[in-house]
């Protein structure tokens, strides 16, 4: 497969069928740290 | 039954004077509200993740018999989720008996990483690292990654809907403690973000040897970077203070401690108490190599809850600059008598609090099967009438 993380990144902000509220959508940008330190 | 409004109000005055290294009436109790305490009631997590009911009768069970004087915080806070939604591929995850807390440290950089590191932090950990940690991620498909990651932040945030998040409200009323966490700022060194972060306890100890002008060059980075401001612009009212559990610098000697965490350590510092802060500090392993730097900090600026050091010679060391925390160490109360639990605390109240500056609290978090125990109930207890003064 041929996509980065900062792909996956863009596919969940820009995703209308994810019914997440506003405050889990704004964590997104911080995603990098988040899965680096599962 | 309640506290009432009186005795809340001098619980709070007799936490508040300790704070202030100002006399008061009794040596403030600080228990570590911990899964710890689930286990003593016979119950583990799952059993209390949706029955709010039956969680606040396994904590009333253990805080009514005990002084709670000052808490920071409800750490009954897991997600156990997490590690089926990312397949396993977590460093911590919760143990079969629903209970403990395991924590696997598996680390993606290697030595030979510091030169790239330091160039590009955020470059290296997005393109490099984080491939290396969840391979998996780039094999499965765009749409499948992104529905992980969707379902893991979800899972995070309905934590807040179930019963342990309601625990901390709930305890706060019925036993009016001084819940000192949850003051602003966050705060950590460079040394302990390279070991935790980046090269693991193993890694870290020899890169001290092989790596070290590179360790002491990330660690200017990750400070410029990421957390010169962190303390910075706050202020602190109602005594909710910042907390720090310190991982690295009991492995350090003096100057490495200086090099890798003091110095920005000190900074940190002096910027929180600025704004009228103190910092929780849960000071893990020995600090005997470096304790005495707590001398060159602000007066009363850190509450130092030891961990293996001895209660009597950190407070000797340091008790008339900072605010001693501890006295009960949670493996004499597995292993002792409840008479050896006494002596114990009776030798911690003795030699400490005379300095005003006193907290009574285990060594450790209430976090495995048995920590919460009779001999432990019994210490408290004993340390509520032992150390009124």
């Amino acid at each position: 497969m041929e996509y980065t993380f900062r792909d996956i990144m863009n596919y969940m902000k820009n995703d209308k069928e994810w019914d997440a509220p506003e405050e889990v959508r704004k964590q997104v940008d911080g995603l990098v740290m988040t899965a680096f330190r599962l | 039954m309640n506290i009432t409004p009186a005795e809340a109000q001098a619980k709070k005055e007799n936490a508040q004077n300790t704070f202030l290294r100002q006399p008061h009436k009794w040596v403030p109790c600080s228990p570590k509200i911990g899964v710890a305490i689930i286990a003593y009631g016979g119950k583990n997590y799952f059993d209390v993740q949706d029955d709010f009911e039956l969680l606040t009768n396994v904590v009333d069970n253990v805080l009514e018999k005990i002084p709670v004087d000052i808490i920071c915080g409800n750490s009954i806070s897991i997600n156990p989720d997490r590690e089926k939604i990312m397949d396993g591929h977590v460093q911590t995850t919760l143990h079969s008996d629903g209970i403990t807390l395991e924590h696997r440290q598996v680390m993606h950089m290697t030595g030979d990483d510091y030169p790239a590191l330091i160039a590009d932090p955020d470059g290296f950990v997005e393109n490099v690292l984080l491939p290396r940690k969840l391979p998996f991620i780039f094999e499965e498909g765009l749409e499948k990654a992104a529905k992980r990651f969707e379902a893991l932040l979800m899972s995070s945030y309905n934590q807040k809907f179930h019963a342990p998040a309601k625990l901390l409200p709930y305890v706060m009323e019925k036993y009016a403690p001084l819940n000192m966490g949850g003051g602003a700022g966050r705060c950590s060194t460079p040394g302990d973000v390279i070991m935790d972060a980046y090269r693991g306890f193993k890694g870290t100890m020899t890169d001290l040897r092989r790596h070290y002008s590179e360790m002491k060059e990330l660690a200017d980075v990750i400070w410029e970077k990421n957390m010169v401001d962190h303390m910075t612009g706050y202020t602190y009212k109602d005594f909710h203070f910042p907390s720090y559990m310190t991982h690295i610098p009991c492995f350090l000697n003096p100057k490495q401690y200086d090099d890798l965490c003091f110095k920005y350590f000190k900074q940190q510092i002096e910027n929180m108490y600025a704004g009228g802060g103190k910092l929780y500090m849960l000071s893990e392993g020995n600090w005997k190599n470096v304790i005495h730097f707590m001398n060159d900090l602000p007066q009363d600026s850190v509450i130092f809850n030891c961990e293996d050091d001895d209660i009597c010679e950190a407070y000797d060391t340091i008790g008339a600059k900072q605010i001693i925390m501890g006295g009960c160490k949670i493996v004499t109360t597995r292993l002792d008598t409840a008479e050896a639990c006494k002596d114990m605390t009776k030798r911690a109240i003795d030699h400490c609090a005379p300095g005003n500056a006193f907290i009574y609290a285990t060594d450790k978090a209430w976090c495995c099967k048995g920590d919460c125990n009779d001999n432990l109930i019994e210490a408290f207890a004993f340390a509520g009438e032992y150390g009124k003064y």
